[in-house]
This record gives C-alpha cells, sequence and structure tokens, in this order.
C-alpha cells in the first residue's frame, strides 16, 4: 500500500497520476474544449480526425514546460474560456476551414490549456506521472467527443453534434464573462 | 520524486520479486520508454520486430545484472529525452531502417536495465529482484510490441500514433520541469 498522506497529497507515483489525470475533468472549461477538438476533428474528417488529438498534446506540452518554467503567457484563463467559445462555435457551425487553419487554431489555443496545467503542477507530485496523467486524461476526453462525433454521419446526430457546439460556445462566453 | 523504497517495494509485504516485476511500471520514465519503444517497433512492421526485440530483450537482462557492478545509472534526462524522441517518431509514423530499430531495441534495454538498481533492496534478496525486474519489463515490452503490430486498421494505427503524441508530451514536460528543479 502506498502510504494515505502521499495518495491524498498528490505526492508519489500513483498520487501524481490521480492529481494529473482529475486536473482537466475539474476544470469545466478544459472539459468543453477539449470534447470541442473532437468534435471538430469528427466534422472536419481525415486526416484531421487523428491529427489534432495528436498536435494537441505536443502543442500543450511546449505550453506545459513554459508553465512549468514559470514564463509567462498573458491571458490564459481568457485563452482557455476562449477556446471553448471558439472551438464550440466552429462545431455549432459546422465550420469546415483548410486544415492548417484548424491545426493552427487548435494549437494555439493547446499553449494556453498546457500552461495552466503546467502552472499547478503540484510541488509535492511526481511530476512525470502527473504530467502523464493529464494528457491523457486531456487525449481520452478528446477521444470522447471524436467518439460523439461520430453520430454527425446521421442527419440527426449531426444536428445533435451542433447542438452540443452551441451549448460548448454558450459555456464558453459564460467562463469568459464570469458567469459560469 | 517518488521515494526509493516505494519504487522497489510499491505494494507492502509483495516481496522482492514481485517488486521487480512492478519496478518498470512504477517508475514512470522507464514505463514511457518501454510503451514508446513498443508502439515505434510495432510500427516497423513485424519483420523488423522480429530483428528488434531479441537483442533488446538480451541488452535488457544483461543490463539489469551488469548495473551493481558498473554502479552506473543513466540520468532521468537521458532516458526522457530518448523516450521524447522516439514518442514523436511515433506520432509522425516514422519508418525506420532495420539496423535503426535494432539500435532503438538497444538503447531502450540498456536504459531501463542499467536504472534498475539494487540499492535498498534487503541483502541476499538483489537476485530475485532482478529477475523479476528483467521479466516484468521483459514482457511488457515483448507483449506490447507484439499486440501493437496486430493494430492494422485505420483507426488502430491512429491510435497507436497518438500513444507516441502523449510519451512526447508527458516526456517534453517532465523534462522542462527536471531543469527547472535543477
Amino acid at each position: 500500500m502506498l502510504l494515505p498522506p502521499l495518495l491524498h497529497d498528490g505526492a508519489g507515483v500513483a498520487g501524481g497520476f490521480s492529481s494529473g489525470l482529475l486536473h482537466p475533468l475539474t476544470g469545466p472549461d478544459h472539459l468543453a474544449a477539449m470534447v470541442a477538438v473532437g468534435l471538430w476533428g469528427a466534422f472536419l474528417g481525415a486526416p484531421a480526425i487523428w491529427l489534432l488529438p495528436v498536435i494537441f498534446p505536443l502543442v500543450m506540452a511546449v505550453g506545459g514546460a513554459l508553465g512549468v518554467a514559470g514564463v509567462a503567457v498573458p491571458g490564459v484563463e481568457t485563452g482557455i474560456a476562449l477556446s471553448a467559445v471558439a472551438l464550440g462555435a466552429m462545431v455549432a457551425a459546422a465550420a469546415k476551414p483548410p486544415l492548417p487553419f484548424a491545426a493552427i487554431l487548435v494549437a494555439l489555443f493547446a499553449i494556453f490549456h498546457g500552461h495552466a496545467h503546467g502552472t499547478e503542477l503540484p510541488e509535492s507530485a511526481d511530476a512525470l506521472s502527473y504530467s502523464l496523467g493529464f494528457v491523457i486524461s486531456t487525449g481520452l476526453l478528446h477521444l470522447a467527443g471524436i467518439g460523439l462525433g461520430f453520430a454527425v454521419e446521421k442527419p440527426a446526430g449531426r444536428t445533435f453534434v451542433r447542438a452540443c457546439g452551441a451549448v460548448i460556445c454558450l459555456a464558453g462566453l459564460g467562463f469568459l464573462f464570469g458567469v459560469l | 520524486m517518488t521515494p526509493l523504497f516505494l519504487l522497489h517495494n510499491p505494494i507492502e509485504g509483495i516481496g522482492s520479486f514481485y517488486g521487480g516485476v512492478l519496478h518498470p511500471l512504477v517508475v514512470p520514465e522507464q514505463a514511457l520508454l518501454l510503451v514508446a519503444t513498443a508502439a515505434c517497433l510495432s510500427q516497423q512492421g513485424l519483420e523488423q520486430l522480429r530483428r528488434a526485440l531479441p537483442p533488446a530483450l538480451v541488452a535488457l537482462v544483461a543490463a539489469i545484472f551488469l548495473q551493481p557492478r558498473l554502479g552506473w545509472m543513466p540520468p532521468q534526462s537521458l532516458v526522457l529525452i530518448l523516450g521524447m524522441l522516439i514518442g514523436l517518431g511515433v506520432a509522425a509514423r516514422l519508418r525506420l531502417p532495420a539496423a535503426v530499430s535494432v539500435a532503438l531495441g538497444l538503447l531502450c534495454g540498456l536504459a531501463v536495465g542499467l536504472g534498475t538498481d539494487v540499492d535498498t533492496i534487503p541483502a541476499g534478496e538483489e537476485l530475485l529482484f532482478q529477475s523479476g525486474a528483467g521479466i516484468g519489463a521483459g514482457f511488457a515490452l515483448l507483449c506490447l510490441a507484439v499486440w501493437l503490430e496486430t493494430a492494422k486498421r485505420p483507426w488502430q494505427q491512429i491510435v497507436v500514433r497518438v500513444l507516441g503524441s502523449w510519451t512526447a508530451a508527458a516526456a517534453l514536460i517532465n523534462l522542462s520541469w527536471q531543469l527547472v528543479q535543477g
């Protein structure tokens, strides 16, 4: 058994991993934006459906590294809220811009999300297991979005996915203006 | 950092052999390197996998047993850089020459093996721990690589690439953490 204090304060391998795993899930702004990435990927189809979930963690790691190093990135919280607004709006509008545009937009927002995770890396945690936890959690949220996004193949499903995008966009506005 | 006694005896009373079996799983940089290498070798196809795995396993076992004599452990940052580069290769689905695949397998085996120290193992139980560590890491690499090699469908190959990006991302964040911590 790991010692109870190590589990509860996020220390050790198991504590660090579980802290990292829970971090994106406990922030509704992170959660909404990650699901939106997956939904949008499904809307855009191949190769975006696999390219976006591959690009996002890599660029997020760069943002995380900046956060860990204490490099200030202006407007992180605003950027995270805006990511939910923009990505939700893209899904709601069923927007299909050129792939480089989609990739750059997603990568830009990934910096903000990564920076927030990196800055909040607990002092006591095993850093690698924490980062593994939050990268995996982020990826699973993308996969959840992609899974939901497969509904676009049917007309009713397409409406449902677009409605999900609208809800995420509205939630993003709520985060942006401090209503949520 | 995780205390050494937890890495070598992650579950109280489990014993040195099973502690060794679990060792590569509770040392995150080793787990990360094993996953990245297995994914990378699996992407190269069965023929290259057949060539690369035996030397990797031999290097792993030899390094585990030579580690106490050599008394040298690869720095964690070196293992992470290796894991990050291999993870990036997996994300990009790089096709490698057979010789490079063999070299990657060897490097992985050596890095994991030399990173398995027996300093906190009770006297007389080192061999049990080392045997467990060899079996645990060896089976993890072998089973994961062979299993991922069967991932032939397009969506399965995407999952393998995503796995590569996750390992690269986690390694990069941790490297920056180490840099900041000095």
